[in-house]
């Protein structure tokens, strides 16, 4: 039963990508824009931008492109980059693993924070302290992350001068011990990180916290108070478990959009992510790219979705007697 | 696990990070420089250096045969020998002997020959390779996909010396074979066709000043001095770094904590405070890039469907134009936005070119009132006092577009809008995506633009203004004037001369009578640079320009 979900579920995750990228090839060919208009220019000759064009393949017409994209996918092939004159998944692989490291630290700074002050808020609900917490939560997921990277970086880097404002390595890194190393790559993401995380751990503080509050006020609770139970006991084996669902959700939802790249804290922090990458393909119209992110974003989304469920289902055993899709 | 656990662990973590925090984070300038550069590049290999910055880095590690300096007195490049030791022209300058210097050899250890040259030079014209020079030979012996004719272009006498051999009726100059050379015994091998999907693969053999030591993508490109070089000095800096800093405003906080060394394009606005700096040395590049208003000279459609070039409606008349170029003011948007890091356009000669620069040609002054009567006496009046002018039943009325996240641009269309609106005209701003906007531009789908040129070094006029709009596509607003094209023609078959000289002279003067486009501004490339660094000369060229000659101070 649940391997026959799973691998229904895996079918139609391919089928939506498929669709995905398909809507994806046709959207970036017939928006407005050409990849071979950074060739134009008075140092350039117009035979270069025609013999370009060919050699892109663009000339075709549109069901011809989509015949040999078609094809090259299913072979496995996402073609050559414009930009980058390398395959694909070439490029991919030079941005991918430091966009999946980049998100798992976030993303476990954004839960440790928010199991952290949910528990601590709600062994105080409605008292002054946790209202100051909700409000600040809802300050900090407000405000957009270039103003706290900006402001960050302001105190940080411009005042207290303690913490680099870009990159992921300092100048000259290459002399150093591998310790050395490890320090100064850390140095460096600590102020990313902390762009990166704010707003997400203040989301998912909220949605715990709220989610706990609820469970609080159902009628098992009070059951289980009047039956002598320590509230330890109940917090750990009732409420958490109960207000654990909705949280795993969004938090699979915010996995799997911080796996496809953080574009705002990249730029400003000058990363070398999968956001970066796919901003600059989606200006440079390197259609190829478009297509080889648009697929590592969907994948991500599609994988994070399912961890989700997964995980979902092994702490509600309804769930997993019903199957992983649900 | 309990809170405390949690709290615990985490102290523990700040407590292993803090240290590493407290660690400086200045670059402290050990006989090495920090460039910062806005995008990464796509690639170092000459054949596709397209960009600025690709063409800056390649630069330093290829020779060419030539380098250039700015002659600052006479406003014009001043070529001397590089890879080559000496050079004669034949007595009609149809073709041209070349030494090269013995003492010239590949990172590989291999000496730099004559091969190396002849094999260039066929690359670059090959189409299959899709280099930046492909089609940009005119003046050689070309077969007939436009790769330059080995038997009849090179005489090879050794190793060293050869000579090329240039079209008849043609003019050719140093600019001809200024390119790097790029290394025979690596690219031989490869069918050409094949070199741009593998060149990536390739491990760099180069000859230049500096040898490429690491490049981390997105992140930092690191070159070494080549000290076997001849233009390397034994006090030269040893590295430069160019860092790449995508975002303006991490640049300038790198830039005051001394984490870079240079920068290029700083806003007005931060150039001021950037001169207060102890430590820094703040220098306008004058300016060879401008911003103009464009207007479509020609009805579009017409000219789409039949080929037929008939004026415009609303901008077909040099009368119409000029008011448009009375009507707006410059010098406030010049002061306002650029705090008068720039200056008032004329035409599309930048004053930096002083041997051909036009200096009796004076722009057009802010007058709103000559630019009222102007469009009077080409029949635009507001005949139902609407406050909007009319022409029977034309409207004057048109949607200024303009490409999204230029913030002078942002700035001077709002001064433009509101002086068009105080002459009768009926003006929206609309900006576009900048792939929207330049697709539009290039097939001519826009009326009237803001958009601006770099003028190119050596200058071209002809793809510009020449009203052939099937060769020359960067003629957007479609200007069309056969006394025009007549000098441009000439200009392009003329050697560099005092002749060439005056018709580009005249060429302004036509230009400025017709005003086809209103020319805005030349805005200066405002660069910042450590004092520390010696020998740097902000020229027309760039600031990173011949940094073997830099030392530390």
């Amino acid at each position: 039963m649940l391997l026959k979900s799973a691998a229904k579920r895996i079918f139609y995750s391919f089928v939506v990508l498929f669709l995905l990228i398909t809507f994806i090839f046709f959207l970036v060919r017939l928006a407005p824009g050409n990849p071979t208009d950074k060739y134009i220019s008075p140092k350039l000759s117009t035979e270069l931008a025609a013999q370009i064009t060919k050699s892109f393949g663009i000339n075709e017409p549109l069901h011809i492109q989509y015949y040999e994209f078609a094809k090259n996918i299913f072979s496995g092939n996402l073609g050559i980059s414009y930009t980058y004159r390398t395959p694909v998944e070439k490029v991919i692989l030079q941005f991918l693993p430091f966009t999946v490291m980049f998100s798992i630290i976030s993303f476990s700074l954004q839960l440790l924070c928010a199991f952290i002050f949910s528990l601590f808020s709600a062994r105080r609900l409605g008292k002054p302290v946790d209202k100051l917490l909700t409000a600040v939560s809802l300050a900090l997921y407000a405000v957009p992350s270039f103003f706290t990277g900006v402001f960050l970086i302001y105190i940080f880097s411009v005042q207290l001068k303690i913490l680099p404002s870009s990159g992921i390595s300092s100048t000259g890194s290459e002399y150093f011990s591998s310790f050395e190393i490890f320090f100064d790559y850390l140095r460096h993401m600590i102020l990313p990180v902390v762009t990166l995380s704010l707003s997400g751990a203040a989301l998912f503080y909220k949605y715990l916290r709220d989610e706990i509050e609820t469970v609080y006020k159902k009628p098992f609770v009070g059951f289980l108070r009047s039956h002598g139970y320590d509230e330890n006991f109940i917090l750990r084996k009732h409420i958490l478990p109960n207000a654990a669902g909705p949280f795993i959700s969004i938090a699979g939802v915010e996995l799997g959009a911080l796996l496809g790249g953080a574009i705002i804290t990249e730029v400003i922090f000058g990363l070398p992510g999968m956001g970066r990458l796919t901003l600059e393909a989606v200006l440079s119209r390197d259609y190829p790219l478009v297509i080889g992110c648009t697929i590592i974003a969907g994948v991500m989304v599609i994988i994070s979705n399912f961890l989700a469920d997964f995980l979902k289902a092994i702490l509600d055993k309804r769930k997993l007697q019903e199957g992983v899709a649900g | 696990m309990s809170i405390k656990h949690i709290a615990t662990a985490c102290l523990l973590i700040v407590m292993v990070l803090l240290p590493a925090a407290c660690r400086g984070t200045n670059n402290s300038l050990r006989n090495s420089v920090v460039i910062a550069i806005t995008p990464d590049v796509e690639s170092l290999n000459p054949l596709y250096s397209f960009t600025y910055y690709e063409g800056m880095i390649s630069e330093l590690l290829y020779l060419s045969l030539v380098q250039h300096d700015w002659d600052f007195e006479q406003g014009e490049l001043a070529t001397k020998p590089m890879l080559a030791e000496s050079y004669t022209w034949s007595d009609d300058s149809s073709s041209i002997k070349i030494k090269l210097r013995g003492d010239v050899f590949w990172s590989d250890g291999k000496r730099v020959s004559t091969e190396d040259v002849v094999t260039s030079f066929l690359l670059y014209s090959n189409p299959d390779v899709q280099s930046r020079f492909f089609g940009m030979f005119k003046n050689f012996y070309l077969l007939d996909n436009l790769t330059i004719d080995k038997e009849k272009t090179f005489t090879v006498d050794d190793s060293l010396e050869f000579s090329i051999h240039f079209k008849e009726s043609t003019n050719p100059s140093l600019v001809d074979i200024d390119m790097p050379i790029i290394p025979a015994h690596v690219f031989a091998n490869i069918p050409p066709h094949e070199i741009i999907n593998k060149e990536k693969e390739l491990t760099p053999v180069t000859n230049g000043p500096y040898n490429l030591s690491s490049w981390n993508i997105n992140q930092s490109i690191v070159l070494t001095a080549n000290t076997k070089c001849f233009l390397q000095q034994a006090d030269g800096i040893k590295e430069l770094i160019f860092k790449i800093v995508p975002d303006y405003n991490s640049g300038l906080i790198q830039l005051k904590n001394n984490e870079i060394n240079i920068l290029e394009g700083i806003r007005p606005a931060d150039a001021k405070e950037l001169k207060m700096s102890d430590e820094l040395i703040v220098a306008p590049i004058e300016g060879r890039d401008y911003d103009y208003l464009g207007w479509s000279n020609i009805d579009v459609d017409v000219y789409k469907r039949s080929g037929k070039k008939i004026p415009h409606k609303l901008f077909g008349s040099s009368s119409v134009r000029k008011a448009l170029a009375l009507a707006i003011n410059r010098q406030e948007i010049l002061i306002g936005y650029f705090n008068n890091f720039g200056q008032i356009a004329s035409g599309p000669v930048a004053p930096v070119f002083k041997a051909f620069y036009n200096t009796s040609v004076v722009p057009y002054p802010f007058n709103p009132n000559s630019a009222k009567m102007l469009l009077k006496s080409a029949g635009w009046v507001d005949a139902d006092g609407d406050g909007i002018l009319e022409k029977g039943k034309v409207l004057f009325s048109f949607t200024i577009f303009m490409p999204a996240g230029n913030a002078s641009r942002d700035f001077a269309s709002t001064v433009i809008k509101n002086n068009l609106k105080a002459i009768g005209a009926d003006v929206k701003i609309e900006m576009l995506e900048p792939g929207v906007f330049f697709e539009k531009m290039f097939n001519r789908e826009l009326d009237a633009w803001i958009a601006g040129w770099s003028v190119p070094i050596p200058i071209e006029l002809k793809a510009y203004w020449h009203s052939n709009l099937e060769e020359n596509q960067l003629n957007i607003s479609g200007f069309n004037n056969a006394e025009a094209d007549g000098l441009l023609e000439k200009i392009s078959s003329t050697g560099e001369t005092q002749q060439k000289n005056k018709m580009i002279e005249e060429f302004q003067n036509i230009i400025h009578q017709e005003e086809p486009v209103t020319f805005l501004y030349w805005i200066d490339n405002i660069t910042a640079h450590t004092k520390a660094i010696n020998g740097i000369h902000v020229s027309p060229l760039g600031v990173v320009h011949h940094p073997w000659n830099w030392t530390i101070k």
